[in-house]
């Protein structure tokens, strides 16, 4: 099946998931950081989710009384095509070609 | 405010989502918590609803579902009609002025027809029972999804519909402005069968997405 070209918020959020790509991230946090309204960026999530792209956890809080949050991170084909997806959109964005070896 | 809206609404998500996302919706509730004040909680609750909602209108199932439904409403209304036929032939057996007796003397039929129409009309009266009968039946296993008592009672409602017609078409041939059940039959055979068809090659198409 053709692969289709990520949405410019699903860059973003790979973007973001990219910076820190071993750690888990939360989704509020992701909303807050990237700017992205949950509405928007849960279903990119899941998306990345389903393509097994990210994977999911449950982390216990830190916090006294606070419940369980669901984290998230990026997996090794999910990191490798958050790189080829977030290069390509700067090459795209920038006007860059590729050079000859 | 208090955090009791979003969570309302963070609750309606969860029942929106379709059941393989049980764990995204938890997530999102969990996530309420953490909320720096009830204005962010709000909208990110309000957020999740719209998630929630984009979610289902992908589902492949809603999708098949909804579909079914709507396939199974068309020939519920078409069973009404033919029920609604069986109770005004009751009617006219009883006494009641034939409408479909009179258009046939308008158009110049022969007593002989008129005769051999009166005699069929306890038997087309049946048909048209027992034809609303299986559609019904034909639309409560759609909308259940039970794939062969539907596909038996369609076929029994066809041949029903068949019997109908043969016997209406051996009194009366079909001609211009003499009503005639075969374009209604034609259709249906067509038509539901089309549509399952389609919704089939749909949802297979929406899962490889």
């Amino acid at each position: 099946m053709r692969q289709r070209c990520p949405s410019p918020q699903t860059i973003l959020v790979l973007r973001a998931l990219l910076v820190r790509s071993g750690d888990w991230r939360y989704g509020y946090d992701l909303s807050k950081e990237i700017g992205l309204q949950s509405g928007t960026l849960y279903p990119v999530l899941m998306r990345l989710a389903d393509k097994g792209l990210l994977e999911s956890a449950w982390h216990d809080s830190d916090r006294p009384g606070a419940p369980p949050r669901h984290a998230y991170r990026l997996t090794q084909t999910g990191v490798a095509f958050a790189l080829a997806s977030t290069d390509a959109t700067v090459s795209v964005q920038g006007g860059n070609k590729p050079m000859p070896a | 405010m208090t955090r009791r809206l979003p969570r309302i609404l963070c609750t309606v998500a969860t029942h929106l989502l379709p059941a393989s996302r049980r764990s995204w919706a938890d997530g999102m509730i969990a996530e309420l918590s953490y909320a720096d004040d009830d204005r962010a909680a709000l909208r990110f609750a309000s957020g999740c609803l719209l998630a929630a909602v984009r979610e289902r209108a992908r589902d492949a199932d809603t999708h098949i579902m909804a579909g079914l439904w709507t396939i199974a409403v068309a020939t519920a209304f078409y069973a009404v009609v033919q029920l609604s036929c069986a109770v005004r032939g009751v009617a006219v057996l009883l006494g009641a002025r034939d409408g479909m007796r009179d258009a046939l003397l308008r158009h110049g039929a022969s007593s002989t027809v008129i005769a051999s129409y009166e005699a069929a009309r306890p038997a087309v009266v049946g048909c048209f029972l027992a034809l609303g009968i299986a559609q019904l039946a034909t639309a409560w296993f759609l909308s259940r999804g039970q794939v062969r008592p539907f596909a038996t009672a369609w076929c029994i409602a066809l041949m029903i519909a068949g019997v109908a017609v043969a016997i209406q078409l051996s009194i009366i041939p079909a001609s211009a402005g003499v009503p005639s059940e075969f374009h209604a039959l034609l259709m249906q055979a067509v038509a539901v069968p089309a549509l399952l068809v389609w919704l089939h090659r749909r949802q297979h198409h929406l899962r490889e997405r």
